[in-house]
């Protein structure tokens, strides 16, 4: 059989996101008119007035109940927005720890290559030096020696210090990276659930 | 005549109250559909709002997110580069003393070929072995410290273009914060330039 009374389209913010629950918006009241039976009922005078008092009554309910979705969609805003406001000021909390504690980390090693750097100068400063005394006339073949030895040998220390150096880039550069890798992205701190 | 009277009157009440009833209830469902649609339109307009915050919020998300990996970037960028720049005076010293020990070894070979006392000759040549060492083990330094100058330069000019790409992101998806900094940021590198 036909339903004369078919429930409401849903509205049309509907599977847009769903931010807001769906309206509960009610549907028309029609008495069904059509064939004898329909013919009939409306010679009776009582039936037309139960019927049209019947569909006052409806839309009133209706009308009512639309206000208090309204109410509801209002405050279900406000919980939204508040929600929002919670995810960010939770999420930029998140963010400005994990900035500190990677702003430590780099500073650790700042320091550390930094104090490596002061340690080449002063071996850069010892080796030029040395190359003074390859061409010295006034020292005496032992003492060339001497420094002839001692060259490669801070040489040697450059290496292994640029060695090291390399080690520490590395590594910081890998835990810069794995930290900003965690950092979880927007969609993720701030979403909804569709449930 | 008074039934007949009272039948008209009675007839004439049903028609008005008939009237009265249809265009009440005309009237409430004029109003029911007016409310739904106002109801609708609110939902999109509480909608749009909630998307707008969102949007907002991720903006403000996401720019921070990108502040902080550019900082990073720019921080361990500078650290290699630091490191690059000791590297090249590392090379640039080691290429100084291989310049002086052939300068040094050509004096050598020359005073060598000139002293005629054999004893002369064999301390000379021993200064020319010892700087002979020194020039190979200056040589093997040498590739060494330039094989980390290329590992520092590939570092940086990664890095680099890692704060770059992150620097674009910040101006191009963080909307006017995101603007603002880019240009904050060449405006400060342009007066540090001038």
């Amino acid at each position: 059989m036909k339903d004369i009374n078919p429930p409401p389209k849903p509205s049309t913010t509907a599977g847009k996101g769903k931010l807001i629950q769906d309206v509960k918006a009610g549907k028309s009241l029609d008495f069904d008119k059509a064939g004898m039976m329909g013919f009939l009922k409306s010679l009776n005078p009582l039936q037309f007035a139960s019927e049209a008092i019947a569909q006052i009554t409806h839309y009133k309910i209706q009308i009512k109940n639309l206000e208090t979705e309204q109410v509801r969609i209002q405050e279900e805003a406000k919980i939204r927005h508040k929600q929002i406001d919670s995810a960010l000021k939770a999420g930029l909390q998140l963010l400005e720890e994990r900035r500190r504690a990677l702003e430590m980390a780099l500073e650790v090693v700042a320091k550390d290559l930094e104090n490596t750097h002061l340690e080449k100068q002063n071996i850069l400063e010892c080796i030029s030096n040395l190359v003074k005394n390859i061409s010295d006339t006034n020292l005496s073949i032992e003492e060339k020696q001497m420094s002839n030895t001692l060259l490669p040998e801070l040489t040697g220390l450059l290496k292994t210090l640029g060695e090291q150096s390399t080690v520490k880039l590395d590594l910081i550069a890998q835990n810069t990276q794995k930290a900003l890798e965690a950092m979880p992205n927007s969609d993720r701190i701030l979403t909804f659930s569709e449930d | 005549m008074l039934p007949v009277l009272a039948g008209v009157a009675l007839v004439g009440a049903g028609i008005w109250i008939y009237n009265e009833l249809q265009e009440q209830s005309a009237a409430e469902r004029e109003r029911w559909r007016s409310k739904r649609e106002e109801v609708e339109r609110s939902i999109e307009w509480h909608e749009e709002q909630i998307e707008n915050h969102l949007h907002e919020a991720r903006l403000s998300y996401d720019f921070k997110v990108l502040i902080d990996m550019h900082y990073s970037c720019v921080k361990v960028a500078d650290q290699a580069y630091s490191l690059l720049k000791d590297a090249r005076k590392s090379l640039d010293k080691i290429g100084e003393a291989i310049v002086k020990t052939k300068e040094q070894r050509e004096i050598l070979f020359k005073r060598k070929k000139e002293a005629t006392s054999p004893s002369d000759k064999k301390e000379i040549q021993e200064e020319i072995t010892s700087i002979q060492q020194l020039r190979s083990s200056l040589f093997d330094d040498k590739d060494e410290i330039k094989k980390q100058r290329d590992t520092f330069q590939a570092r940086v000019k990664d890095l680099n273009s890692k704060t770059h790409t992150l620097k674009i992101s910040i101006k191009e998806r963080t909307g006017t914060r995101g603007i603002e900094w880019y240009e904050r940021l060449e405006a400060r590198k342009a007066s540090r330039r001038a």
